[in-house]
């Protein structure tokens, strides 16, 4: 092969390297589908195949697998549920952190985890409200474009009294920062219609719910809010 | 996941009664974050409880102090000493109300932190937890027993906040009568208030969602 052609050739290679990067966890689909239709049976399976696996990359995919697992829990009537795995999730998020401290997602990953946590521990808020920001804040300090992490930084100032920090407007600014980071991220117009519809502008929250719809059309949280909020079925 | 944290602290005290007063603006503080004012506060208490270990009251504040301390220490990810404050703080909150079993300064301050502690996160199968909030509850309507001759002319703060807090502690105690019957005392007793207005909003929903008051024009971080 000449010169030229291996240069083309790393140059696909890195290419596709970089668009592979880009793209969701393809392993993961499967799971986020079962989260989206609240199959907790799937997840579950998932959680318990990948349970022996103690690496980075394992770890983080159990955190992730727990997080949706709370949000599949919580649409077929399990919430008692969450709080398992909300701490299973948190566990393994920390162990991540601790095999690759400089990781922006695993810190990202313990302070979603936290977040669930707190209204199924007696005090969550006040225990670990405050640790929970700090993790997602840190996870912003090493990769200020993760998309997930100005996500969760919003819910944390969406759900924390004005009083101790929180700020419905800030909740906006980091939420629009997501959409524009990752526009495929309905997890991020899902929010913002929350937040529209709790300062009363029920039309963007619509909206927004139908932008939801448009990038995912199956996931069953996103039907909920509707029936919650209103807007098209 | 609703990280809200709150305290609701009713003050309804006669003069001589209020210990409160002494040190409830350097503990605030502490709670919006200032520890600088929190330690002040602190000091103050424990100045107090060296000469006499058995005052109730101090005990109720410090253990609210420490408690607050382990959300910093939890915070800065130390773990272990945050579970210690939290237990220790727990202990002085509890060793207060057996000391001083009638005092109602003892009740309200140790009733409306826990109170407030269970809207930021409650597990109903957490038997502690039920516990604590079952026994501040409980409290709380001793003092609105106590109080009800005089409840009329007590301030608009310290009638509703007494009373949203008794609602919000029976509906997680899954009392669906009681929370009613405190909601529908916040519409008699205070009629016209922003307070009206909420309880009236939770009155209306079916099924009821869980009450998530948060302390209304009070409380603010003053220097």
């Amino acid at each position: 092969m000449r010169p030229a052609s291996i240069r083309y050739l790393f140059l696909i290679l890195l290419l596709t390297t970089c668009i592979l990067a880009d793209q969701p966890d393809a392993t993961l689909e499967p799971a986020r589908a079962a989260r989206d239709s609240t199959d907790v049976v799937t997840l579950r399976k998932e959680i318990t195949r990948r349970r022996q696996d103690g690496s980075f990359e394992g770890l983080r995919r159990t955190a992730i697998l727990n997080f949706w697992l709370c949000e599949a829990l919580y649409g077929s009537n399990g919430e008692s549920g969450v709080k398992l795995a909300a701490q299973a999730g948190l566990d393994a998020a920390e162990k991540a952190v601790r095999l690759q401290p400089n990781s922006s997602e695993a810190h990202r990953l313990t302070g979603d985890l936290l977040g669930q946590l707190i209204p199924h521990v007696f005090a969550g808020g006040m225990r670990y409200g405050a640790r929970s920001t700090k993790e997602i804040e840190r996870a912003l300090e090493l990769d200020p474009k993760n998309a997930d992490a100005h996500i969760a930084r919003a819910t944390s100032y969406f759900f924390t009294p004005s009083a101790f920090g929180g700020s419905k407007e800030k909740a906006l600014e980091h939420l629009n920062q997501a959409v524009s980071l990752d526009p495929k991220s309905d997890t991020a117009h899902l929010w913002l219609a929350q937040v529209y519809s709790d300062e009363k502008q029920k039309e963007r929250a619509i909206a927004e719910l139908a932008e939801a719809r448009r990038i995912n059309p199956n996931r069953a949280y996103t039907r909920y809010l509707t029936a919650q909020i209103g807007g098209a079925k | 996941m609703k990280p809200a944290i709150l305290f609701l602290i009713v003050i309804s005290l006669s003069a001589q009664d209020r210990f409160d007063l002494l040190v409830r603006d350097d503990f605030f503080a502490g709670m919006f974050g200032d520890r600088e004012r929190l330690d002040k506060g602190m000091k103050y208490c424990e100045e107090i409880l060296r000469k006499n270990p058995r005052h109730a009251q101090a005990l109720v504040w410090h253990g609210s102090g420490m408690m607050t301390q382990s959300a910093a220490a939890y915070a800065d990810g130390k773990t272990p000493v945050g579970d210690r404050l939290w237990r220790q703080g727990l202990q002085e909150l509890n060793r207060g109300r057996a000391l001083a079993p009638d005092d109602l300064g003892v009740k309200i301050g140790r009733s409306a932190l826990l109170i407030g502690l269970a809207q930021s996160g409650y597990d109903p199968e957490d038997r502690q937890g039920r516990a604590l909030l079952a026994s501040a509850v409980r409290d709380y309507e001793v003092v609105f027993e106590k109080q009800k001759d005089s409840f009329a002319k007590l301030s608009e703060h310290s009638r509703c906040e007494l009373l949203f807090g008794l609602a919000a502690g029976w509906n997680r105690l899954s009392d669906p009568g009681k929370t009613r019957f405190y909601l529908e005392s916040i519409v008699q007793n205070c009629g016209g208030s922003a307070y009206e207005t909420e309880a009236r909003q939770y009155l209306s929903q079916t099924p009821m969602s869980t009450i998530d008051h948060n302390c209304i024009g009070c409380h603010v971080n003053k220097k």
